[in-house]
């Protein structure tokens, strides 16, 4: 595991070097990036049967391998979008910067230990605050400036969360802590105090209720790739992937949610954000705020999940998070087709796009019902895991919010159609077309990809999910 | 399955009716007299082979299973002469084939299935003269069907069974129910105002098999069987609840038919009047005794006056060019015969006891009499405005206008032959539970002839006083009640759905749009505001955790 | 020094540290500068750093915490610059280091 491992990061690494040096270069940069993340994407999805069974703690293998999976995907397809859409003049930078950022996020998901942890995460917010504020625009400093803060002081609570880790367990690297755990059966206090203070940190880091204040400014003011990069697989690596690995811990060390008090804690904190995201977007103006917003209500459903811990809800929130990662980037892609096609996104300076860009429309109608949980799409299967798992568990107050949110996503979300992408063509949209293949490719992969996940769920379930249950039971 | 023979000959006779018909129009009606011929002969068949054959149905059910059939071979012939189109033709098989098959059958299941059959080929009767009557005329049959369905249901709960051969019921809803279902198919009160719009559209062939004879056959056999088979011990209110029916269905058409315009309407109200003259009978002859068996062969005997009726009149209205009363003017010196057929069916449908036979309706005036005086009241009522009115028309047909006659032809033959059951009652022709067809003489009743008298009486004392227009005006159609009391129901329903509307889909999405607007209102873009939330966040995280870690 | 990061010692310099991350986190949020947001932030970040070396002290494992500590200075750096740039971009855009009036994005 070592050894691939080494290569996710590595290599990526050295291409970003590599790209650096081409800063002025258009096109070099843009097709280094692609080659190695593809490969990198290649190599993944081959070698994920064999990470199988070295687990530290169980179901930590297949996830990593999953998220390794889920990372490169998204970051292929940012990569190929942005060599179309990155309108810049150092695109050498610019790829080398996403490089990095893929690099880093493969360390955290493959770290064996809290510290490494930390140092990747530090990596990929440093590259995001860059990435955010790239094109110097005063919205984007802005939003780069309030994602700084908070998620500076997010790191700061992990980092006290590892320094009691040291001091209870010895080390911080996940061997020590689950020898630990074995270690104190019995009383499980001190580490639940331990695991919530990071999983506090983690919680701002994801952009939940009521941390989430850096979300919409950053996703809003950022550009469409990177939004796509952001909202598909930053905040759901950083945030909730270790969200996840935290609460996996602290299910074993409760042995289930009965008697898990920061668990529970997590779920509401959750549940929170589902309706307040769902119910933000509602009067939202712009497109990417109001995707933004509807970022934060699906974290809260992958963290409602995630914090509940029985196999059915892990499994639930890790297919969720690869659904999100896919909707959610083709969402961004297609913002940014609109942007460069029509020149703005607000939702009530347009109408009937449809006509124009029928593709684009198309591939956003798709993600857009997936999101809403609609069948036969991918979203529908992890949400119905997701609420399953929630009323099995018996939180059936929970479980009902959680669907009545899935009925305000419904809402927002056909509230744009109708106003954006449907309706009676505007006057100012005379001169729309699509702009091109490479903008639209990302998108139908993306889309392919909701439908054959929805269509082909039990392909999914047995290959990807059940091991993962199995390994958890 | 082998019982239901008979009902498939006119059936398989239908479907290549309804294959062949549009190729061969006399393909149609020889395959409509060959199919109800087939049926007929099928019943004999199945009456010699009873003993053999499981299930067998019963020498009640074969007669007037047998009954049905020659009623739709009349029907065919009599059509071949006018009806062109081969639905007419289908319809009449479809009908004869359901109409057998209700009868022989050993199950109420089964019975119902057929029963029901019937409202789609009484729909495909009427569809090509007028859609509304055949609208108006399914709806208020299926509004019996569904009261025959639920007492079929309640039968069903608390005896468990429906085959015949071991059903006891007594529970009053189910046979109120069922009664009413019975009887509504052949027009009792509230379910007969189809058959007066329908008999002024209708061709006389389905107004002689359909109203007159099916109908009213079946709903004989089915009263017979509540009463013989499904309650032998009738539960007490049932026999009230029959006289109360009786006497409305009796008195609203006895009214009516003191308006006639023509004999169409004359003889649809006439219909509605013996069902109902029946019930009463029945229910009174309850009252003071149990032994109904004659009741076989008194719906027999109305059923084919009222079909023989039909088709004389059908026959002069081909004959007259017409059928309301200055048509027929005349009519009696250019076609005697059909004036004395009229005129007998007319005697018999009022009552008068020469060519009734032993029981109906004097007895039934004495039934009734013995049952309560008053109600007595009712076959009176029934009598003295079918004479009044048939006696118009015969008054008209004995006119000394010279009027020239068009042949009739072999129409004028069938209503003979219709006739010739009457005929045969009238001599006393008496159908037994053992055998089927053994005639013998009953003799006739003298002791009537008195209240007779006394009708006639009062009937000329009728025809001088002026009751025209306030009978004219009492119009109580359900079917038009009931339009008005549904739209009535919907406009309420509208109502109700508005408050609904308002409630689940305005005002949630009003709280809905408002809350977002202050959450939207909340992110002004501070950034010091958006720390302390976060620390306020933690501080909650906090409380929450420790609160379950206590 | 190594009298201070002891076992015994570990409560009161956790409180130190709490402390330190709670009055750096009040800087942040009570500044009208974006300079002191920042140095708000570093005061946090020294108070985590010192709730790690002293951890390491307690519990007896001062080599790792000293590598530990030295990474996360070493990550701090990188963080305090990019923060330094992200203010003089804020500065040039906006001509102020107010951060009340950096509202562009509401909603």
């Amino acid at each position: 595991m070592l050894m691939s491992a080494a290569f996710f990061i590595v290599i990526p690494l050295a291409a970003a070097a590599v790209c650096a040096f081409f800063n002025k270069k258009q096109t070099a940069p843009a097709v280094l990036a692609n080659i190695v993340l593809a490969c990198g994407l290649l190599l993944s999805l081959t070698t994920f049967s064999d990470n199988l069974g070295q687990d530290w703690f169980y179901g930590q293998a297949v996830l990593s391998s999953f998220m390794t999976i889920i990372i490169y995907l998204v970051s292929s397809a940012v990569a190929f979008f942005a060599a179309f859409a990155a309108s810049t003049k150092r695109r050498g930078s610019y790829f080398a910067m996403l490089l990095v950022i893929t690099a880093g996020m493969a360390g955290v998901v493959n770290a064996a230990d809290f510290f490494t942890l930390y140092v990747y995460l530090e990596v990929v917010s440093v590259c995001s605050y860059a990435l955010i504020s790239f094109y110097n625009r005063p919205r984007s400093t802005e939003g780069a400036i309030r994602y700084f803060y908070l998620s500076s002081i997010a790191s700061a609570i992990l980092l006290f969360s590892i320094s009691l880790l040291m001091v209870y367990a010895g080390g911080t690297s996940y061997e020590v802590l689950t020898a630990k755990i074995l270690a104190t059966q019995g009383s499980p206090a001190p580490l639940n105090i331990i695991l919530g203070i990071m999983a506090l940190a983690f919680m701002i880091k994801a952009g939940l209720f009521p941390f989430h204040s850096w979300t919409p400014d950053a996703y809003e003011s950022a550009t469409s790739p990177v939004s796509a990069l952001l909202a598909g697989i930053v905040t759901k690596v950083v945030g909730t992937y270790a969200l996840m690995v935290v609460c996996m811990l602290l299910s074993i060390i409760n042995f289930g949610i009965a008697n898990n008090p920061v668990g529970r804690a997590v779920m509401w904190f959750g549940l929170a954000s589902i309706i307040f995201g769902a119910l933000n977007a509602q009067e939202q103006k712009d497109f990417k705020r109001m995707l933004a917003y509807s970022s934060i209500s699906q974290m809260g459903y992958i963290t409602i999940a995630a914090a509940l811990a029985t196999p059915l809800a892990m499994a639930g929130a890790l297919f969720h998070m690869f659904n999100h990662a896919t909707f959610k980037a083709l969402l961004f892609f297609a913002a940014g087709s609109v942007k460069r096609a029509t020149g703005s996104t607000e939702i009530d300076s347009m109408s009937g796009l449809q006509a124009k860009m029928p593709y684009t429309a198309g591939a956003a109608t798709v993600a857009m019902l997936s999101t809403a949980g609609v069948p036969p799409f991918s979203g529908f299967w992890s949400k119905l895991f997701i609420i399953a798992a929630l009323w099995q568990a018996g939180f059936y107050g929970m479980a009902a919010a959680a669907l009545f949110a899935s009925v305000l996503t419904l809402a927002y979300f056909l509230k744009l159609q109708r106003g954006m992408f449907f309706g009676k063509p505007s006057d100012n949209i005379k001169d729309v077309r699509e702009r091109g293949a490479g903008f639209l490719i990302p998108c139908f992969v993306f889309a392919f990809i909701i439908i054959a996940a929805g269509l082909y769920f039990p392909f999914i379930y047995d290959n990807f999910l059940s091991p993962f249950i199995r390994v958890l039971q | 399955m082998t019982i239901y023979f008979p009902a498939a000959f006119p059936l398989a006779c239908a479907l290549l009716a309804a294959a062949l018909g549009k190729f061969m129009p006399r393909a149609a009606k020889f395959l409509a007299f060959a199919g109800t011929s087939l049926a007929f002969i099928g019943l004999i068949t199945l009456n010699n082979f009873s003993n053999i054959i499981n299930n067998a149905p019963d020498t009640a059910a074969l007669t007037i299973a047998c009954f049905i059939a020659l009623y739709g071979i009349l029907a065919s012939l009599w059509a071949a002469q006018e009806e062109e189109s081969p639905l007419f033709y289908f319809n009449i098989l479809l009908s004869t084939a359901f109409a057998v098959g209700a009868v022989i059958t050993d199950n109420l299941l089964a019975m119902l299935f057929f029963w029901e059959g019937l409202l789609i080929t009484l729909y495909l009767f009427l569809m090509p003269y007028n859609k509304d009557t055949a609208l108006k005329a399914f709806l208020i049959n299926a509004a019996g069907d569904i009261v025959l369905l639920a007492g079929i249901c309640l039968f069903y709960a608390n005896s468990h069974s429906l085959l015949y051969v071991s059903l006891i019921g007594d529970n009053f809803w189910a046979f109120a129910l069922i009664f009413c279902g019975a009887a509504a198919k052949a027009g009792a009160f509230p379910f007969h105002s189809w058959i007066a719009p329908a008999a002024k559209d209708a061709p006389f062939a389905f107004l002689a098999m359909m109203p007159a004879a099916f109908e009213k056959l079946l709903a004989i056999f089915l009263l017979g069987r509540i009463f013989i088979v499904l309650f032998p011990v009738p539960p007490d209110m049932a026999r009230v609840f029959a006289c109360i029916i009786g006497a409305i269905t009796v008195i609203v058409s006895a009214a009516r038919m003191l308006v006639f315009k023509d004999l169409r309407g004359l003889l649809a109200w006439a219909v509605v009047m013996q069902i109902g003259l029946f019930i009463t009978a029945l229910g009174a002859r309850l009252i003071t005794e149990t032994d109904i068996s004659y009741i076989l062969n008194h719906g027999i005997f109305k059923a084919a006056l009222l079909a023989c009726a039909f088709f004389t009149a059908g026959a002069l209205n081909k004959a007259c060019g017409g059928n309301d009363i200055a048509a027929l003017r005349g009519a009696a010196k250019t076609d005697i015969l059909l004036f004395a057929a009229l005129l007998i069916c007319a005697l018999g449908l009022a009552g008068v006891s020469i060519v009734d036979i032993i029981f109906i309706p004097n007895a039934a005036l004495i039934d009734c009499y013995d049952a309560m005086p008053m109600l007595a009241a009712v076959p009176a009522a029934a009598a003295l405005s079918a004479l009044f009115a048939f006696g118009k028309v015969l008054l008209a047909m004995l006119h000394k206008t010279h009027k020239i006659a068009r042949p009739a032809g072999l129409q004028k033959a069938i209503a003979l032959a219709a006739f010739a059951p009457v005929l045969f009652f009238t001599f006393g022709l008496e159908f037994s539970a053992e055998h089927l067809f053994l005639p013998h003489f009953s003799g006739v009743h003298t002791g009537a002839v008195s209240v007779i008298c006394i009708v006639l009486l009062l009937a000329g004392l009728l025809l001088a006083a002026k009751v025209k227009q306030p009978v004219y005006e009492f119009k109580y159609d359900t079917y038009d009640r009931a339009k008005a009391a549904i739209s009535f129901c919907a406009d309420i329903l509208f109502m109700v759905d508005r408050v609904m509307d308002k409630l689940f889909d305005y005002l949630p999405s009003q709280v809905v749009k408002n809350l977002a607007r202050g959450l939207s209102q909340a992110h002004r873009g501070n950034t010091p505001q958006y720390i302390i939330w976060a620390v306020a966040g933690i501080a909650v995280f906090i409380i929450l955790a420790w609160g379950g870690l206590k | 020094m190594n009298s201070l990061f002891t076992p015994e010692n570990l409560q009161f310099n956790y409180f130190v540290a709490l402390m330190m991350f709670f009055i750096g986190v009040y800087t942040m949020a009570a500044s009208r500068n974006l300079i002191r947001l920042l140095i708000g932030l570093e005061i946090t970040s020294k108070g985590c750093m010192l709730a790690l070396i002293s951890a390491g002290g307690a519990a007896g494992n001062m080599p790792t915490a000293q590598a530990l500590l030295i990474i996360m200075i070493s990550v701090e750096a990188v963080v305090v610059a990019v923060g330094l740039i992200l203010i003089i971009r804020a500065f040039r855009q906006q001509g102020n280091i107010d951060p009340t009036k950096l509202s562009g994005l509401k909603g």
